[in-house]
């Protein structure tokens, strides 16, 4: 054993958690069920008790460094057996919020994005930028593109526009993503050195990426056996969405620069197109079901201002992204237009804000299950089954 | 001494009933008791040992069935319950169901019955685990000391019994009776039974085999048990060389019982100690959250730890499954070690925690309960008083306590203070 | 009036199927020349009772030998009337269903019908010797004097005084409300036991003072105690003054202590920022919670178990500071938002719905709780307290710092406090006997309120550790004790667990030789003596055990229903088979309550005993007089067991030491038994409990197996 670790119970970082989804936290009495239950965990300092315990006493530091709250998928079968109704499943994913919140760079945002005023600056942001720059590219003409026929979104927005509305605030999450995941990772290595049980850097990364697509941790769970399924689609259909939009990007540019191809809108048959289409119904269906899902158990799980804002924010997508199509093709112009700012807005929180919201999960969760194979933390070394 | 006055009406004849009845009735007090089986004795009538004394219920249970025998101011009224309470303190009119046991009170107890008795029923005296003739004493220190016949266990039309008995004793046709009765005054001491485990749908109870509760295993410590007091594994009778304990199964949880049942950590170390007395190398491993063995009880606790083969685990056993060749995995994490633990063993107890009698169906009109089924005394009305395991969940010593001053209570009503 | 005893033998349940029950008859008549013999096929029926009392009223017999099924079945159906002695022999259990029936030719079986016959003799033998209960009699006082003016003691009282009794209240300071009068509040005592509730004890005492049957004397304490139940002659010393009167019962209910601070030195007691927890609550209570320079604290620690659970200081959980930790723990944060509580337990114990006040305490933010083992206590430059823990929930070692560290000290039972409360004129001492860590003797499981001095009852923290909750309802039930010890004693007849005996141990003086035994042994301190130690007994102190009678090495103290020589009739009152026979014989004194029954419960399920072994039943083992072993070996007896309770911590003896002195006894009597060139081995006891029937017959056939080793006891037939 090392020397004696000083504890100071936190009481504001205790409060804090208990206004920001784990309002049972304190009711846990330590018995460890939930560990017992928890599908996922390792054998050797398993979690979620002690992130529990953590929680209670308000250590933010061991918390903000811990890997497990990465670990867990949110399967809630703790929650379903909890004795005291502590909620473990929401207190982990409380605390993955706040280790968000914790290495946002730079490090207003994640904040603003847990208050409804400071969602209203994050959105107005967008909502001016495009709108300037739509009223800019249409003053000239009277805003014509409303009354031509067939309806073109590239004749509100040029495609070359919206590239440069987008790429900038990319390459800005990108930036604060990396800024954000090295600190994590620093964290990670102080709480949890490698062992020689690790694996190498490569091997983790490639079995990470092969457990993140056959969700082979999400189907361990018991109580939300449903999240594997309707996390894949959302995921899959995500996947797609950015494989289409960058198809069109690459389109596009590819015909800037003489290039004999298909640019926007694409025929419906289209692989592209099929691929964009297909994408859309999956992603669409993975976030109805979630979201159904978490209103059956609305009185079982506790939804905070951040969750909401990241399930509203991928459900306008999907869903303003699909009636940008519909209208289109019914030819609704001014339906049509608004449609599309919306979705562009809504693309816009997505992309640039991807670190500090709940969607920067994308760059954490990945980065903690690749240390946890690189560090030997994944290996059940207990287990005798 | 006590002159003219009501009576007192004792609900359930368990310890807590039977003492408050013959703490009461001991100073002249007359005391009708009522007891829904067809034998007091209650819960305690079916333990091996208590704790901390390791000493028999039966050794208690012989004396105050001694001081019954002699006591003229106690009417007792088995195999019967109460239907409702009505009235007020001083005169409460009371509704009492007595349920034929087909016996009557000539039965001298000689056995000849059961030798011709053709049917069987499961013997609810050891929690299923074998079986008794459809003719049966229901233990063996059944009081009154009368057989009983379950009659939907019978065969039909069948009478051999009757034929059997040479002291007419058996009256096939007895049949239901109401009364009505007036006390002055009434206590409950309606008791416990044990939370259904099956009920708890990660401890394995009657899926896996070989996971017990508390009260299986006093009966399979006892001699009146069904392995006569040896402790086998009930999958293939195999003598018990491991078994872990899993305390607060159903108690402190609030998807089951959110109290504290508060006899169940005694209640396991007392087990662990019926193993060691038959294989001192059996290994003990006792799953518990908070050893809860107040006062003197250290003690107990305190021992039974220092032997070797008896390992605590802090920690609860939150899943069960089957193991290798008829054993049980047990899984739990050992919190002060940090690192979850399995245990392949030969036998599991689930500590199972008390839930009060009355809980649910068996409700009396006339008495309040509140949310656990408890029947605590001040949701009550004037003059109705409850004790032991019915108020509060409680271990033998207080329950008695408890009974002792729930005397004194009724009969201040009684006398009219 | 004349004796006239008649023997009735019963011949159902299969006892005419091992015996012949005529042939009993005889013996009856023959042998043992009783006026009236006879035999009814079922001696319990209508008809068999009717008999019974026809015999009474025509024929006159007034002692009636019921040979059939033993006395736990049909004792009152057998019940002749308070002048006419019954007396039972189970030849039921102890013959027909233990022994060999008939074989297929439906000849008995000669040991059987032998066993039979001197069941028969023996308890005719009895019979005749039995005298007929009286009950004593004395001028009974029903006041009850009630010492200590706690909870525990108001409570007692007022619930004596609602019963219609009055009763003396003696408080020691100068006024009622003991120690939890000072309380800032008090811990939950009804659903939903959430919150701590405003103290309620200065109402307890206004009750106490309004009630005219209860007379409370307060800046009093007792000076002596002398007398017995219904005759206590009780001084009280009122500063100074002292007051006489008669009582009939004491409930001792003087509480407890805190735990020595001055020995918790290792928890960091002499440092300024720790205190006890009593100190904490007049803190809490003057909201004053403060570091000693006056600061506000704001990280305050709870130590529990300071004492407790710590065998160089306090073995026993207290059962109490849980629970008030819990609730100071709310004060902090009742009184200052921004301060925390920090508990450090070894095991949080809310039994029962006290459940509920430790979830509500989880709830609030602000108290923070772990399981760990203090292994330093420091203090930091600045005064702070650094505590050290180990075996934490976290994993590792950890250090806490805290302004105010608060030691949950446990309680300490007042008769450890160097003063008597009872100041008992009793030759065995002015206390209660102690059975561990200061708390009385004895503590049953099935009767907890049973002490070794009757009519007098430890009640509430003085008699085992206990929060106020338990300490209302103890005193209920101690009440309850008393006033029925009161009642019984007013009609002269003993208390538990002989409840309603009417015989008491009688002394032949003449022939005493003051060897003191008696009054030394007797575990309910009934014996006084005069000058000379002639013993002097107070019967309605005596709890009928026999302990006396087994003691006395001259044998001159006896019951109307056992004595020496009852038993030796009983012994003497067969014919001794001669040592050709091959028939040894085999005494068996049993316990009446635990190892006698054991013999009905092997009849029950019907299991074989040993045919040469012949069953006396005593009150307790407790009275087993060393003349019992020579008596028996002198007639030729090839071996002697006595069973009765176990002994030793978890004694079971419901008088206490009965078994244990029997023990004592026996391995003086060995010597003796080998000047007789007699194998010591032939006497042997047995602890047996109501659980042992299953290996009663092994037990015995050992023994038996053993003896036939030795070979007969030469004193046959001389």
């Amino acid at each position: 054993m090392t020397g004696r670790v000083t504890i100071d119970a936190d009481l504001n970082f205790v409060q804090g958690l208990i206004h920001h989804g784990g309002a049972d936290l304190k009711k846990c009495y330590q018995c460890s069920t939930c560990t017992v239950a928890c599908p996922l965990t390792p054998d050797e300092a398993p979690f979620p008790r002690k992130e529990m315990l953590w929680a209670q006493w308000g250590m933010k530091d061991k918390l903000v460094r811990d890997m497990d709250l990465w670990l867990c998928h949110n399967c809630n079968d703790c929650t379903d057996l909890c004795p005291r109704g502590a909620k473990p499943g929401e207190v982990m994913s409380a605390l993955r919020n706040k280790t968000i919140e914790h290495y946002s760079y730079p490090a207003g945002i994640s904040k603003s994005a847990k208050t409804m005023s400071g969602n209203v600056v994050l959105f107005l942001v967008p909502m001016f930028l495009i709108a300037l720059v739509i009223v800019i590219q249409n003053i000239d003409n009277n805003f014509a593109f409303l009354t031509a026929k067939p309806i073109v979104y590239a004749n509100m927005l040029p495609v070359n526009l919206v590239d440069l509305l987008f790429i900038p605030p990319a390459l800005f999450a990108l930036f604060n993503a990396y800024k954000a995941i090295s600190s994590f990772i620093r964290g990670l290595k102080e709480q949890y050195p490698p062992t020689e049980k690790g694996e190498s850097l490569l091997t983790a990364i490639n079995g990470t990426i092969k457990d993140v697509l056959s969700h082979i941790e999400f189907k361990k769970c018991g109580t939300n056996k449903g999240r594997n399924f309707s996390h894949k689609l959302m995921m899959y259909g995500f996947i797609g969405l950015f494989i289409t939009t960058n198809s069109v990007f690459v389109l596009h540019w590819l015909h800037e620069f003489g290039f004999d191809v298909q640019t926007t809108p694409l025929p419906f048959f289209h692989p592209v197109k099929i691929l964009g289409n297909v994408s859309s119904v999956a992603a669409f269906a993975g976030i109805y079901l979630i979201l159904r899902d978490r209103i059956k158990n609305s009185n079982e799980t506790v939804l905070t201002l951040f969750d909401w804002m990241f399930i509203g924010n991928m459900f306008l997508i999907i869903v303003t992204g699909i009636l940008c199509q519909v209208f289109r093709v019914g030819d609704h112009a001014y339906l049509a237009f608004i449609t599309y700012y919306i979705h562009l807005v809504q693309v816009f929180y997505l992309i640039a804000y991807a670190s500090q919201t709940k969607f920067g999960h994308i760059f954490y969760r990945p980065a903690a299950m690749i240390y946890s194979r690189y560090s030997g933390r994944n290996k059940n070394i207990f287990s005798n089954l | 001494m006590i002159k003219e006055h009501g009576k007192i009406l004792v609900i359930g004849g368990g310890i807590s009933g039977i003492t408050t009845a013959l703490e009461a009735s001991e100073i002249g007090q007359d005391v009708v008791l009522v007891e829904k089986s067809p034998t007091l004795g209650g819960r305690v009538s079916g333990f091996h040992q208590y704790f901390p004394k390791l000493c028999p219920p039966t050794c208690g249970l012989e004396i105050n069935y001694r001081r019954l025998r002699a006591n003229p101011h106690i009417q007792i009224h088995t195999n019967s319950e109460v239907l409702s309470l009505s009235g007020d303190a001083g005169n409460f009119k009371v509704k009492i169901r007595k349920n034929p046991t087909f016996v009557n009170e000539k039965c001298v107890a000689c056995d000849h019955c059961t030798a011709v008795c053709p049917s069987e029923r499961s013997n609810d005296f050891n929690e299923g685990m074998n079986k008794t003739k459809a003719i049966f004493l229901p233990n063996n220190m059944a009081y009154p000391p009368r057989y009983v016949v379950d009659r939907p266990a019978c065969e039909p039309g069948c009478s051999k019994c009757v034929e059997a008995c040479k002291y007419g004793a058996i009256d096939l046709d007895m049949q239901v009776e109401e009364i009505e009765i007036q006390v002055a005054s009434v206590v409950i001491a309606t008791g416990w039974k044990p939370y259904d485990a099956k009920k708890l749908k990660n401890m394995g109870f009657s899926s896996v085999p070989n996971v017990i509760n508390n009260i299986m295993m006093e009966r399979i410590s006892s001699v009146s048990g069904p392995t006569k007091g040896k402790i086998l594994r009930p999958s293939d009778q195999k003598p018990v060389e491991s078994i872990a304990f899993v305390q607060c199964a159903g108690s402190r949880d609030e998807n089951h019982l959110p109290y504290c049942s508060s006899i169940c950590c005694l209640g396991s170390l007392k087990h662990a100690n019926y193993v060691m007395e038959q294989n001192p190398d059996a290994k003990i491993y006792i799953f518990y959250i908070d050893i809860r063995t107040p006062g003197k009880y250290e003690d107990f606790v305190v021992k039974v730890q220092a032997k070797p083969n008896v390992n605590m685990i802090k920690g609860k056993v939150a899943k069960i499954t089957a193991g290798e060749n008829g054993g049980v995995l047990v899984e739990a994490e050992n919190i002060l070690n940090l690192e979850k633990v399995r245990l392949d063993v030969d036998m599991v107890v689930l500590a199972t925690g008390m839930e009060p009698n009355l809980k649910g169906q068996d409700r009396i009109a006339g008495i309040e309960l509140d949310e656990n089924g408890f029947v605590p005394m001040e949701l009550q009305q004037q003059g109705i008083f409850s004790t032991g395991v019915a108020k509060w969940p409680a271990d033998v010593n207080s329950s008695i306590q408890d009974s002792t001053g729930a005397a004194l209570k009724a009969i201040q009503t009684s006398i009219g203070n | 009036m004349d004796s006239k005893t008649g023997v009735y033998i019963c011949s159902g349940c299969d006892i005419d199927q091992a015996m012949d029950v005529e042939e009993l008859a005889k013996v009856a008549s023959k042998e043992c020349k009783v006026p009236v013999s006879k035999t009814h096929p079922v001696l319990c029926s209508e008809d068999g009772v009717k008999l019974l009392k026809e015999d009474r009223e025509k024929e006159g017999v007034n002692r009636f030998m019921i040979a059939a099924c033993s006395q736990r079945f049909h004792e009152t159906t057998f019940d002749m009337g308070e002048e006419n002695i019954v007396v039972r022999a189970p030849i039921r259990e102890y013959v027909a269903w233990t022994q060999k029936t008939r074989d297929e030719s439906g000849e008995v079986d000669e040991d059987t019908q032998l066993a039979g016959e001197e069941y028969i003799q023996m308890y005719t033998a009895k019979l005749k010797k039995h005298g007929i209960p009286q009950p004593f009699e004395q001028d009974t006082s029903k006041k009850l004097l009630v010492i200590g003016g706690g909870v525990s003691g108001m409570t007692a009282a007022t619930e004596a005084a609602n019963a219609g009794y009055s009763v003396d209240l003696v408080e020691k300071k100068g006024h009622l409300g003991g120690f939890c009068l000072d309380e800032h509040k008090l811990i939950p005592s009804r659903a939903p036991f959430s919150e701590p509730e405003i103290n309620y004890v200065s109402a307890i005492v206004s009750t106490v003072e309004e009630n005219k049957l209860i007379k409370v004397h307060t800046s009093s304490f007792v000076n002596s105690i002398s007398g017995q139940p219904g005759e206590f002659q009780v001084k009280l010393n009122q500063q100074g003054k002292i007051e006489k009167f008669k009582c009939g019962a004491v409930i001792m209910a003087t509480g407890s202590q805190p735990y020595d601070t001055a020995k918790l030195s290792h928890l960091g007691i002499n440092y300024d920022n720790v205190v006890s927890s009593a100190e904490f609550e007049q803190m809490a209570k003057s909201e004053n919670i403060l570091r000693k320079d006056g600061k506000p604290a704001l990280n305050v620690g709870f130590i529990q178990c300071a004492g407790s659970r710590t065998p160089d200081h306090l073995p026993y959980c207290s059962g109490t500071c849980c629970m008030d930790s819990l609730k100071q723990a709310a004060y902090i944060r009742e009184q200052n938002p921004e301060a925390k509580a920090h508990i450090i337990y070894r095991d949080i114990r809310t039994p029962g719905l006290y459940e509920n006040f430790y979830r509500s305490r989880q709830d609030d933010p602000g108290v923070f709780l772990t399981q760990g083992d203090v292994v330093g206590v420091k203090e930091t430059t600045d005064k702070k307290i650094a505590v050290e823990v180990d075996n934490t929930l976290f994993g590792e070692p950890v250090n806490f710092e805290m302004d105010l560290l608060v030691l949950a000290v446990g309680q300490v039972p007042s008769t450890l406090s160097g003063e008597s409360a009872l100041n008992l004129e009793y030759r065995q001492g002015p206390d209660l006997p102690e059975l561990k860590y200061g708390y009385p003797d004895s503590h049953f499981i099935c009767f907890p309120y049973e002490t070794r001095r009757t009519g007098i009852y430890a009640v509430g923290s003085v008699r085992q550790p206990m929060d106020i909750n338990d300490a209302k309802l103890d005193a209920t039930g101690a009440a309850m004790k008393a006033i029925q010890s009161m009642e019984l004693t007013d009609q002269g007849k003993t208390v538990h667990p002989r409840v309603g005996d009417q015989t008491f141990p009688e002394f032949a003086l003449s022939r005493c030789t003051s060897c003191k035994r008696c009054t030394e042994e007797c575990p309910f301190g009934v014996l006084e003596e005069d000058e000379k130690g002639t013993p002097f007994p107070n019967a309605a102190r005596c709890r009928s055990c026999g302990v006396c009678m087994g003691s006395c090495p001259v044998q001159i103290i006896s019951f109307k229903d056992s004595s020496p020589t009852i038993f030796k009739e009983m012994m003497t009152s067969i014919e001794m088979p001669d040592e050709f026979d091959e028939k040894p014989r085999i005494l068996i004194f049993a316990c009446e309550n635990d190892a006698l029954p054991v013999f009905d419960m092997a009849a029950m399920n019907r299991l074989k005993i040993n045919t040469n072994v012949r069953i006396m039943p005593m009150r307790c083992l407790g009275g087993l007089n060393l003349i019992y072993v020579t008596d028996a070996l002198s007639y030729g007896y090839d071996g002697i067991m006595f069973m009765g309770c176990a002994y030793g911590d978890d004694y079971q003896c419901h008088f206490v030491n009965g078994s244990q002195l029997a023990n004592t006894r026996l391995s003086k009597v060995q010597e003796t038994i080998g000047r007789l060139n007699l194998e010591p081995e032939r006497v042997r006891q047995y602890a047996i409990s109501m659980n042992d029937y299953e290996r009663l017959p092994k037990i015995i056939d050992d023994f038996v197996e053993e003896l036939d080793d030795f070979g007969p006891n030469p004193f046959k037939g001389m």
